[in-house]
């Protein structure tokens, strides 16, 4: 079809501040493709419509929330139509004796989180940039944060989804009580499939009550196995901290220079978040200092109020993306007991390439994320084989690496996702199950999914 | 296929040792702790992973149904073979292949029972989070099909919660690994066989978190006159921000059956104990477990009492525990329910179904996770007076029923099975199951793997 055709077609389902003005479509571009159409569907409704219409036609859409993870996965095949939800924002409802709520889609998570703090309770996901981070963007990239030591992710609290097929249906699946065992768990296959199986247009999540207080444990170590002895015993203790995170190379030196705290700015720090009653986490605190001593740790100092919300509000913006200075961030995932070593091997990896190298892992969930600073654009293949051979390393420990956050020129060198598994089979089969005619991110996801 | 070359095949995969052809031996595996009933063709029951692809390709290529068994303790006639065919039981692949303490990782068989898992982590103070109250007998493969709960899963969630990785045979015989010791991108194929019921493939290894045990736990049993104040407690405690390790609650009918057996010394006028349980650390178990004693008594609780050790605890405990025993002694059968309702729907649900109950002259005895507004109702009944299955099977509809009205649903753990299948246009519109279908052809190409399970019948044929 042709653009205008497109726009004509779109123009008789949406309202007019449903279609953006198409000079302004360039800034909707992904992996420098720009969108023919970018459509702001008001109703559940709508989007029906225009996916309905989409299948039809064959026109490829890609769904978007708050745009903050527009640069995960390959490069999709087609860019027709950019499809955002950021008109259905409402809370529709919030049992707050029963810990639940239901929202649209399109709120960002901030927004759900002032919706819910009246009643002190919020929702334990912590990506990054939770203010334009949207929850339909959150569940289908699977974002979650340091948080997800003590909460989990996603998958561990949503209780029923609304999702708008290729075609244009409209289905929903679970519920809005916390146990539900009826069919099959389809909440689970919608969280993280970067919307190439629906369009999530509703959500119903397990909500938890705000931590009564909150304090961080920033501790600093010249070493990486002094650091891993203590990041060892807190997890391996009876405590149950909220968020414990190792952070190496650059991004050290850049959270104490952002947070003007008088913090040393070298070598390995590990900042573990307590929170609940009052009583606990006095005592977590004081036994982890004890630990800190035991282990040897060059500093430590205690982080409360606003310095405790700003420092993880730093480590969790880390990997976003910045159009000014372009950025390389990897994802690894081993076993727990791996991730220091993969931590080490990241740093070294890029200093010897002689290129500035933050690390920051989850050593309680085996999450090691790499940031790269990206200079010249002739450094795409050198890139390359730093993230072929960080991969490669990953996959010995039996884990697997992706690419977050990367120039195009360099997504065009790789597949972003890794390996395929013997499972892929089976997904592929979903997809073509769902999304018969591939209209809906098409080659964006593992495999080309 | 002839039924003896189908035997003969078996033999010739796993042995004649471990083929039950028998009529007399097939009786075992007619039924489950459900209702319903069907006879199997023959059982296999093989012992590697490797056995059971080939069982699985055979039955493939004759078109034969295949129903995967635990321990056949499944409460809505999940592995009952409604249309025959070939049992495959886990009975031999019962083994603990990998306890890993730092990353807090077991590998198991399918067959392990439950129980076994804990007391063979507790020596690393590690352990299973998933307890249903059938554990002594039910398998963490018939745990994993049916995303089984238990009493301690209210804080740290159900079996998906701790599931990191399975090994699967699908219905062509192929074998495949979902999800792992570690995060993998793609679709979470995990997240989807977890709750199956064995109709998207035959699980042959399962990969569990372990979750280090508390510092400290404190066990409190509230005592009220009234359901309806035992039922406002647990909303309370809940709207508090309090979230227990386990609360459960059993009424009057269920107090007095369980008093004799036990000797708990529930006093005669209790209406409704709760059973709650916190842990963590002392400091916040100690603030808890005061404050629960405190919501209960202003809820109007005639008594608290707390365990002050573990012989203590027990005892509390044992109340809950032996509950469904203590209710078969009181009838000749009982019919047992799985709802959900919102936990501040609780009192309502509750009323209606002792409406229920009295005009249908049935009595029910309530015993069930409060904490989560997960019911289960048990109707006494007797299949020996004519026409009473029927009306058992009328008064639990109309239950699960008040359930659904409430914005709740028909199974919290005991899955659909056979028993609710005709239940699932309640919750759920044409599209919806539909969804559910498109993804079972994904995995089985429309095999009759556990035929019959999940879908009412009229959904299924379009597959
Ligand atoms: C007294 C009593 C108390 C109970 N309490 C609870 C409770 O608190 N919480 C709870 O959740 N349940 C409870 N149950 C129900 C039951 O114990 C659970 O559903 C349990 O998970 C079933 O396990 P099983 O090994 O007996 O499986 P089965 O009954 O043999 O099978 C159950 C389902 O699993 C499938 N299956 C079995 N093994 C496999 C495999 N390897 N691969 C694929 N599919 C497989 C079967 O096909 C069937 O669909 C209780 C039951 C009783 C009798």
């Amino acid at each position: 079809m042709s653009r205008n055709d497109l726009r004509n077609v779109i123009g008789s389902v949406l309202d007019k501040e449903g279609i953006l003005p198409f000079e302004e479509n360039t800034g909707y571009a992904i992996g420098e493709k720009s969108p023919q159409i970018v459509a702001f569907p008001k109703t559940v409704e709508e989007v029906s419509k225009l996916l309905s219409l989409s299948t039809q036609e064959g026109v490829a859409v890609i769904p978007r929330g708050g745009g903050t993870q527009m640069g995960l996965g390959n490069i999709p095949r087609r860019v027709d139509m950019v499809v955002g939800l950021s008109r259905l924002s409402r809370v529709l409802e919030h049992h707050a004796a029963d810990l639940t709520v239901k929202t649209e889609a399109g709120i960002t998570l901030g927004e759900l989180d002032s919706a819910l703090a009246p009643a002190r309770q919020f929702l334990p996901l912590d990506p990054m940039l939770p203010e334009s981070a949207t929850i339909g963007g959150i569940l289908a990239t699977n974002a979650s944060g340091p948080l997800c030591l003590r909460y989990g992710t996603a998958r561990d609290m949503l209780l029923g989804i609304k999702v708008v097929s290729a075609s244009g249906v409209v289905t929903k699946a679970g519920g809005r009580v916390v146990k539900n065992v009826a069919g099959y768990d389809m909440n689970k296959l919608y969280i993280g499939s970067l919307g190439t199986l629906g369009v999530i247009v509703e959500a119903t999540f397990k909500v938890a009550p705000i931590p009564r207080v909150k304090a961080t444990l920033y501790a600093t170590f010249e070493s990486i196995e002094k650091a891993s002895d203590y990041a060892h015993r807190i997890l391996h203790s009876v405590f149950r901290p909220l968020a414990l995170e190792c952070l190496a190379g650059s991004t050290t030196e850049s959270i104490g220079l952002k947070l003007g705290i008088d913090i040393v700015q070298k070598g390995i720090a590990v900042a573990a978040l307590f929170g609940g009653v009052p009583s606990v986490v006095e005592r977590e605190l004081q036994e982890s200092q004890d630990i800190c001593q035991r282990t040897g740790a060059v500093s430590f100092v205690t982080l409360r109020g606003e310095a405790n919300d700003n420092i993880w509000g730093e480590i969790r913006g880390l990997g976003r993306d910045d159009k000014e200075s372009p950025r390389l961030v990897t994802m690894a995932n081993v076993l727990p007991s791996d991730a220091f070593q993969l931590v080490g091997t990241t740093q070294a990896l890029g200093e010897e390439l002689g290129l500035t190298t933050g690390v920051v892992a989850a050593p309680g969930s085996g999450t090691v994320r790499g940031f790269w600073e990206i200079r010249r654009p002739e450094n795409m293949d050198m890139l390359a084989s730093l993230i072929m051979k960080l991969r490669g390393l990953a996959v010995d420990l039996k884990g697997s690496l992706v690419v977050e956050s990367c120039p195009t020129s360099l997504k065009e060198k790789l597949d972003v996702w890794g390996a395929e598994g013997a499972d892929l089979a089976i997904m592929r089969r979903i997809k073509e199950q769902f999304d018969p005619k591939g209209i809906l991110n098409p080659g964006r996801f593992v495999g080309g999914i | 296929m002839e039924k003896q070359r189908l035997v003969r095949e078996l033999v010739a995969i796993v042995g004649s040792k471990w083929v039950i052809s028998n009529p007399e031996d097939l009786l075992v595996f007619e039924y489950d702790g459900s209702v319903s009933r069907g006879l199997p063709d023959v059982v296999a029951l093989p012992s590697t992973v490797d056995e059971v692809s080939k069982i699985m390709r055979l039955a493939h290529q004759e078109g034969i149904p295949v129903v995967p068994r635990g321990s056949g303790t499944g409460l809505s006639g999940g592995s009952v073979p409604e249309s025959g065919g070939i049992v495959l039981a886990f009975t031999r692949m019962n083994h603990i292949l990998e306890i890993d303490p730092v990353n807090r990782l077991a590998v198991v068989e399918p067959g392990v029972v439950n129980i076994d898992l804990t007391s063979a982590t507790s020596k690393y103070s590690l352990h299973y989070v998933p307890d249903p109250s059938s554990q002594r007998a039910c398998t963490i493969g018939g745990n994993v099909a049916e995303n089984a709960g238990g009493p301690h899963c209210l804080a740290y969630g159900v079996t998906t919660n701790h599931v990191l990785g399975t090994e699967v045979v699908l219905a062509n015989g192929d074998v495949v690994w979902l999800g792992g010791k570690t995060c993998k991108p793609g679709y979470d194929l995990t997240g989807i066989i977890v709750g199956s019921e064995g109709t998207l493939g035959v699980v042959t290894k399962i990969i569990v978190r372990l979750m280090p045990d508390p510092e400290s736990i404190e066990t409190l049993l509230a005592i009220f006159k009234e359901m309806d104040k035992a039922a406002s407690a647990v909303s309370a405690i809940i709207a508090r921000g309090i979230i227990p390790a386990a609360l459960e609650m059993m009424d009057r009918l269920t107090i007095q059956a369980v008093e004799p057996a036990i000797h708990a010394g529930y006093p005669a006028e209790a209406g409704a104990v709760l059973l709650i349980e916190v842990e963590g650390l002392k400091e916040e178990v100690a603030e808890q477990a005061n404050d629960i004693e405190g919501i209960c008594s202003a809820e109007g609780a005639m008594e608290v009492r707390r365990a002050k050790n573990a012989l203590e605890k027990e005892r509390l405990w044992a109340g809950r525990k032996n509950a469904i025993g203590a209710i078969g002694r009181l009838s000749p059968n009982y019919y047992l329910l799985d709802g959900v309702v919102p936990r501040t729907k609780l009192v309502e649900v509750m009323r209606k179904m002792a409406d229920t109950g009295q005009r249908f002259g049935f009595q029910i005895c309530n015993v069930f996770h409060a904490g989560d507004g997960n019911i289960h109702p048990n109707i006494l009944f007797n299949t020996q007076v004519h026409g009473e299955t029927q009306r058992v099977l009328q008064a639990g509809a109309e239950i699960l029923k008040a359930c659904v009205d409430a914005g709740g649903t028909i199974t919290g753990e005991h899955g659909v099975g056979l028993e609710k299948r005709e239940y699932m246009p309640w919750i759920f519109s044409d599209e919806d199951l539909e969804a559910m279908v498109r993804l079972r052809v994904a995995f089985t190409h429309g095999a009759p793997l556990n035929p019959g399970k999940i879908f009412p019948p009229r959904k299924a044929r379009n597959e």
